[in-house]
């Protein structure tokens, strides 16, 4: 457990050492559950370090042109991408037609955005891509993760799939609807009804309306949503109400708002979920997880306030995210409404790590997911030294604007 | 024709006892050099004999006498050997190090004889190795692959085995193995500048190039069942190891039943796992089909599939996983039945703020095809349900709130069936009010639940505005004040303010 808060800041010189050390040392061999997807690691280490402003601008252009060779590399022959070279054979294994192991579709998503921080998107096969898209779809909106050779739809049923999709759609056409170079789009209408049905009965959002609500699908069909141009914007959105936005707004907004959890630290242990040793006190906690303590209301205000990612689970650094990026689409003025201060304290005395990033939970190690999504989280509530994020896209608005010049297509 | 060396050989000197006065090998080499050469001094102290001998030596260390015609070279190996002329060794040369880095020159004499033997004995058995391997080439070329004579695989394996003892290495597990001499491994290329680079370890390394082989040709057989068992206990998160072991699996009618047997333990073992589950799911679907028609193996399935996520729940009892497979589970198996209520009660009365099991609760009440319209989404109300089976719903969530009232999964659970059943928020608030007893004659407020003001705070936004107003100031000054910028929002809202007015409620949130 971390020791008391004295000074509580972000430590942007420790940060940067962190990412540093991610890019430039081989990761531990605990790190091989994630061989399927390291294009994801690379897009958290490169967009890290945008955020710090020690970004690939930053690296010498030996580097840049290296990185981008090696995510290229990665570019499966028929379109998409490759999570990792570990999924990519040498090219004359493809020469017959043959998709080997087959393009993925979160894959394809960070290594467009990791393309994006070292050079542009031009040699992006982008109509084989745009064409690959549309045999991800399956007849009920969703998407799946990749197309096996057989032409079957495989990876299940999750909102993280139609929220890349929407992206990569977004990077690689523009905003253009209908035919782009002779490639017609995928169907937008019946991802939006598949994505507005995922809405639960508590007011969250699951990967279909019957599952438990999550705050990292709500974060999804809410952010697919505003890159679709199909949220509730009266600015924005389309004029057909029934085709946009959320079922219920309001009941979302309050999901969200229910995720923030008093949290308190156990003194005596590393563990905050069980073994206490003053049961009562915890009993009086609100809404902390614990399996056997089934808190009481109280009135007194905690020092630390984290997040949970579904009703009565613990709290975890990257739901800071979920939620805040969620209600920051939903209307920017929303954003305020999270108790900042004390979410702030939480995340620098509880999950930031002495050698830099975020542990999942307070006293862990830190990981390169949660160390990203801790300052995804914090740079979407503005905290200072950090670039301002844009909350659908996951990166800096700087980058956001960068990606806008260099992706081509139909778009502005 | 050229004298034989071991003519030569004979003439040389008898090489120092390799006795312990020499402390290392390196020693000994130097002294049987030094031996080599008892004419290397200065000439001046030579005897004219020895001169003569000195001569012979250097005329054997140039080997000049190879150009010379028989007759000369006759007479003068003769000589060489009627006067014991030693053949002048070479400079002894660094011996290198051995396996483990070892300087080699500092073994004892002992210790290289071994050691020169051991090499010896590996050089033959690489041979004998690379002869089997061609062999297995050419009958596999000649179609009569797997044709093992008698024994010779096993041979090769024990060899291989020896192979790796020899030289301190052990082979990889395929390298090793004669049964995969037919498979060439397809080797990760990361090239430069690869990012996210991970230390993967070398049995991991050499089990995925040979994955990525069998893929390139499609190979479906039961090594490559072992083969996926392998790489999945090293990494369970790679999904093309699950899709290819599934289709091989079903492509040579692998019995599913030990299949899913073989899945439970990797699932015990790997909680946070999602491609287990969606294995499983490909598993079932396959296996439904040859059930289908029999009533007592689905009910057979049906209790071997609870009975495992039941114990899966006993490690975690929110795994959202195991909950999403069990939708699927519900929809497949038909599992609208009582089992399954009072599967979910059981784990409710062990952790009534199970969130999980009361959101698989309202699933299972609201989507069953007896009593519901089909595709409802949970956020509608739904006529076709009965009164009944609401009132029912309704009686439970409430028990459940006396029970732990900050509870907020019944209260959310209440809303949503009062939602299915197109009843109003209103009907809640005599209920919500026992929670909420409001302090008489300046007496203060009892407050048991945030969530039952919150309710109320709904309620009378509709009838009373000041009443909600009261509830929502309470919740943000007091009983919930975490959130006292999000009821504070709520009071802008009620009280139709512009919402800029929070930028005033969060100072006054600053601690
Ligand atoms: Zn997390």
């Amino acid at each position: 457990m971390a020791d008391p808060p004295e000074d509580t800041h972000l430590d942007i010189p420790q940060h940067i050492k962190y990412w540093k050390r991610c890019l430039l040392t081989l990761l531990p061999t605990q790190y091989t559950t994630t061989d399927s997807s390291r294009m994801t690691l690379a897009f958290f280490i490169l967009s890290a370090l945008d955020l710090l402003n020690a970004g690939a601008d930053t690296f010498p252009p030996a580097q840049r042109t290296s990185i981008r060779d090696w995510i290229l590399k990665c570019q499966h022959p028929h379109g998409g991408f490759c999570g990792s070279p570990n999924h990519r054979y040498p090219d004359a294994y493809y020469e017959g037609g043959e998709s080997m192991d087959p393009a993925n579709l979160p894959a394809t998503y960070f290594a467009l955005l990791a393309l994006s921080f070292v050079g542009g998107l031009e040699s992006v096969n982008r109509g084989a891509c745009l064409a690959w898209l549309r045999r991800l779809q399956r007849r009920d909106g969703s998407f799946g993760e990749l197309v096996t050779g057989e032409g079957k739809v495989e990876g299940g049923y999750d909102m993280r799939y139609c929220y890349v999709l929407a992206n990569v759609r977004w990077m690689l056409r523009g905003d253009m609807e209908g035919p782009v170079g002779g490639i017609e789009d995928i169907n937008v209408e019946s991802l939006v009804r598949h994505l507005k049905a995922g809405q639960t009965y508590d007011g969250g959002i699951s990967e279909s309306s019957s599952h438990e609500a999550h705050a990292g699908y709500t974060y999804c069909a809410i952010a697919s949503l505003k890159i679709l141009n199909r949220l509730n914007n009266p600015d924005t959105a389309k004029d057909n109400a029934t085709s946009s936005g959320l079922t219920d707004i309001s009941a979302t907004i309050r999901w969200l708002m229910s995720r923030q959890i008093g949290y308190i630290p156990d003194e005596d242990s590393d563990d905050d979920n069980d073994s206490l040793p003053d049961q009562d006190n915890r009993n009086t906690l609100a809404g902390i997880h614990s399996a056997h303590a089934i808190p009481a209301l109280s009135t007194t205000s905690p020092e630390f306030v984290g997040f949970n990612g579904r009703c009565n689970k613990s709290v975890d650094t990257c739901y800071a995210f979920w939620v805040t990026a969620s209600l920051n689409m939903l209307n920017p003025t929303y954003t305020p409404l999270v108790n900042t201060p004390s979410m702030r304290r939480f995340l620098f005395t509880q999950t930031q790590h002495r050698i830099g990033g975020f542990s999942k939970h307070p006293g862990g190690p830190p990981d390169i997911y949660h160390s990203y999504l801790g300052l995804a989280a914090l740079a979407v509530m503005k905290e200072p030294g950090l670039k301002e994020l844009d909350a659908a896209l996951c990166v800096s608005r700087e980058q956001r604007a960068r990606i806008e010049g260099v992706r081509g297509g139909g778009g502005g | 024709m050229a004298p034989k060396p071991s003519k030569a050989s004979k003439a040389q000197p008898k090489a120092p006892e390799p006795i312990k006065e020499y402390p290392n090998i390196a020693a000994f080499h130097q002294a049987t050099y030094e031996n080599s050469r008892p004419y290397h001094k200065p000439l001046a102290s030579l005897s004219a004999t020895e001169k003569t001998h000195y001569a012979y030596a250097r005329l054997l260390e140039t080997g000049i006498w190879k150009s010379w015609d028989e007759f000369q070279r006759k007479d003068f190996w003769k000589y060489i050997e009627t006067n014991k002329i030693p053949v002048p060794l070479p400079e002894p040369k660094d011996l290198g190090r051995d396996r483990n880095g070892r300087d080699i020159s500092k073994y004892s004499v002992k210790e290289y004889e071994e050691y020169q033997k051991r090499e010896r004995g590996l050089e033959g058995l690489v041979r004998e190795s690379t002869r089997f391997r061609d062999r297995q080439r050419r009958l596999r070329r000649s179609g009569r692959a797997g044709e093992d004579i008698e024994g010779e695989i096993e041979e090769e394996r024990n060899r291989r085995k020896l192979i790796g003892v020899l030289r301190g290495k052990k082979m990889g597990r395929y390298e090793e193995d004669p049964e995969w001499d037919d498979v060439v491994p397809i080797a990760q290329d990361d090239g430069e500048g690869a990012l996210a680079q991970i230390a993967y370890t070398e049995e991991y390394s050499e089990a995925m190039s040979y994955l990525r082989a069998v893929m390139s040709t499609q190979e479906k057989t039961p090594r490559v069942i072992a083969l996926t068992s392998h790489i999945i206990s090293l990494n369970p998160a790679h999904y093309t190891v699950w899709l290819y072991r599934a289709s091989t699996l079903f492509a040579i009618n692998f019995p599913i039943h030990a299949e899913i047997e073989w899945v439970n333990d990797i699932a015990l073992d790997n909680q946070k796992n999602y491609q287990i589950w969606h294995h499983r799911q490909l598993l079932v679907d396959h296996l439904y089909q040859e059930i289908k028609d029999d009533e007592a193996k689905l009910k057979e399935l049906e209790d071997s599939e609870r009975a495992f996520m039941t114990e899966m729940f006993d490690a975690d009892a929110k795994n959202y996983h195991v909950w999403s497979y069990r939708q699927y589970l519900v929809r497949k198996l038909n599992l609208w039945n009582q089992a399954e209520i009072e599967s979910i009660e059981v784990l409710l009365k062990k952790d009534v703020r199970n969130n999980s099991a009361w959101s698989h609760r309202f699933f299972v009440v609201f989507n069953d095809p007896k009593h519901c319209t089909e595709g409802s989404p949970a956020t509608a109300h739904d006529p076709k349900i009965p009164d009944n089976i609401l009132d029912r719903e309704i009686e439970f969530a409430k028990a459940a709130t006396f029970e732990a009232p900050q509870n907020q999964s019944p209260w959310n659970y209440l809303r949503g069936v009062l939602c299915k059943g197109g009843r109003d928020l209103s009907s809640l608030e005599l209920f919500a009010a026992e929670f909420v007893k409001e302090g008489k004659d300046g007496a203060e407020e009892d407050v048991r639940s945030s969530h039952a003001l919150d309710s109320l705070a709904d309620i009378w936004a509709k009838t009373d505005v000041e009443k909600a107003k009261w509830a929502l100031e309470l919740l943000g000054n007091k009983y919930d004040r975490i959130r006292k910028g999000y009821w504070d929002w709520k009071i802008g809202q009620l009280m139709d303010q512009p919402v800029n007015t929070l930028e005033g409620n969060l100072e006054a949130l600053k601690v």
